[in-house]
């Protein structure tokens, strides 16, 4: 492996430089970003691999201080890498039904969706906070977002303190409502650009060679 | 339903946008080369989406300066080189036309529609023999499909899965695929085949209502402000399986389609300017820009 391939710098990159491109693709790996995702333990192992890189560099150095790795001394380690599904600290769900939901956590956490459809699907199941929440996950494994939301915004609105409910909500929010704001403010719609097709045009009618 | 997935090239640097016309005049030319001239005019700016994408995927791709037959009054310009990566898009291009033809009749019943699904049968046939695991899944996505328009359902799920599944097959079945990529590209076009349906369903809101024909946006009644919800959570689930895909050397190409010719499409089509029925005119290359 090449650190600085996989951090995306060059030879001779500073210390400072590292950090940056280390921590930017942290948050672009982050575990929270891939919680409900298909392809979480792809994610987990690249996230693996930049802090690997980023160990290798950093240990070159004799100089620690600042510039040590994200988190603890291991890089952006830890409870995140491993693909289970767990808990939230503290938040267990003990309510009716707690060994149903718990089978079927542990087969989405398989990606066995059937499996865990089936389950939840099952006669003597509640449909409560929880039964919303993981049919939610289910759908937004599958791709269905409508109904993910829908699922997960049900889920919260029964219980809003749980914080598995919680970030599951807050997480499909921002993701819905991320390009609300995209930073190429309409770029294409700038008077700018129709000078340039005018051109563009010109120079295709000319036989031009650009286009 | 095509034309939707380009790049903003406005800000594509000269060489990249030299790149991505090269591979769209590169697919057109195997389509004439493969499937015969009049078959050239279904070239669509989807396929030449995944001849770039698959030959940056794999590394490589090669250019010579070559001239456009029907359009001879043109200088020489960069083409791609035939490859097994351009081959696949014509042959792709060809079955998506095919199916888009059967749609349109569907939906329209209109004699154009007729007419071009006759003239596209002989290619399709073609196609369907080179490939025809391919051309079943892309048969039985669209059967579903048709099946989901007729009971009328509400929901944006049902359909948009069946679309999704139909871009899905399509990377399923692409040549020198890296094996320890293809969960995240199947990911990748499952989503973008979802975002093509529902950006395409909602484009065509007033034309369906008018016409009688099933669209789930109309169905649910839902708002602008729900369909971009679902817009972005799908262009930013298809976003996140590109992150982890490894595409060395890095293409600036394909990740200006990705990051920002997607949401450019997409807003112009919510924002209603007009122009976005240019997605389904055969594209042009002049003032292509906008």
């Amino acid at each position: 492996m090449n650190p600085y391939k996989v951090l995306g710098v060059s030879e001779n990159a500073t210390q400072e430089e590292i950090r940056a491109a280390y921590l930017e693709l942290v948050k672009k790996y982050h575990p929270d970003k891939y919680t409900d995702n298909p392809l979480k333990e792809l994610a987990g192992e690249k996230l693996k691999e930049i802090n690997q890189a980023y160990e290798m560099l950093t240990k070159k150095q004799t100089t620690t201080g600042s510039s040590g790795a994200y988190g603890s001394s291991g890089g952006y380690s830890g409870s995140y890498n491993s693909g289970s599904y767990s808990r939230t600290n503290g938040s267990a769900y003990s309510g009716p039904n707690a060994a149903e939901f718990a089978r079927a956590r542990a087969y989405i956490n398989q990606n066995n969706l059937n499996a865990a459809r089936a389950i939840l699907d099952g006669a003597n199941v509640v449909h409560n906070a929880e039964w919303n929440y993981l049919y939610g996950v289910i759908y937004l494994r599958q791709g269905w977002y409508e109904k993910a939301y829908d699922c997960i915004r049900k889920a919260y609105e029964m219980n809003p303190n749980n914080p598995d409910y919680r970030n599951a909500y807050v997480s499909l929010n921002n993701s819905g409502r991320a390009y609300a704001n995209g930073n190429d403010g309409g770029l294409d719609a700038s008077p700018c650009c129709d000078i340039c097709s005018a051109l563009m045009c010109l120079n295709c009618c000319c036989g031009g060679d650009c286009c | 339903m095509f034309g939707y997935i380009r790049p903003l090239e406005c800000e594509l640097k000269v060489r990249e946008q030299q790149e991505y016309r090269a591979h769209y005049c590169g697919v057109c030319k195997t389509i004439g080369k493969r499937y015969g001239q009049i078959d050239r005019l279904t070239l669509s700016y989807d396929a030449a989406f995944l001849a770039a994408f698959l030959s940056a995927l794999n590394g490589k791709a090669s250019f010579s300066r070559g001239n456009c037959g029907p359009r001879c009054y043109r200088g020489k310009r960069p083409i791609a080189d035939p490859s097994p990566a351009q081959e696949y898009a014509a042959d792709v291009n060809v079955l998506l036309a095919w199916y888009k033809t059967d749609d349109d009749l569907l939906d329209e019943k209109k004699a154009a529609s007729a007419a071009s699904r006759i003239a596209l049968r002989p290619a399709h046939k073609k196609a369907a023999r080179r490939y025809p695991e391919l051309d079943k899944a892309l048969h039985e996505s669209m059967d579903r499909l048709h099946g989901i328009e007729k009971a009328g359902v509400s929901s944006t799920d049902e359909p948009s899965d069946t679309f999704g599944q139909f871009l899905m097959a399509v990377i399923r079945f692409a040549p020198a695929l890296p094996e320890n990529e293809r969960r995240a590209c199947e990911w990748m076009f499952y989503n973008l085949g979802k975002w093509v349906y529902l950006i395409d369903a909602w484009d065509d809101r007033e034309k369906d209502e008018k016409d009688g024909a099933y669209n789930p946006f109309l169905l649910s009644g839902m708002q602008l402000e729900d369909a971009e919800f679902l817009l972005n959570i799908t262009l930013a689930e298809a976003e996140k399986a590109y992150d982890l895909i490894a595409i060395d050397p890095p293409s600036g190409l394909i990740d200006n389609i990705m990051r920002l010719g997607l949401r450019s499409v997409q807003r112009r089509v919510l924002q209603q300017e007009g122009c976005c029925k240019a997605g389904k005119t055969p594209p042009t290359d002049k003032g292509d820009i906008r």
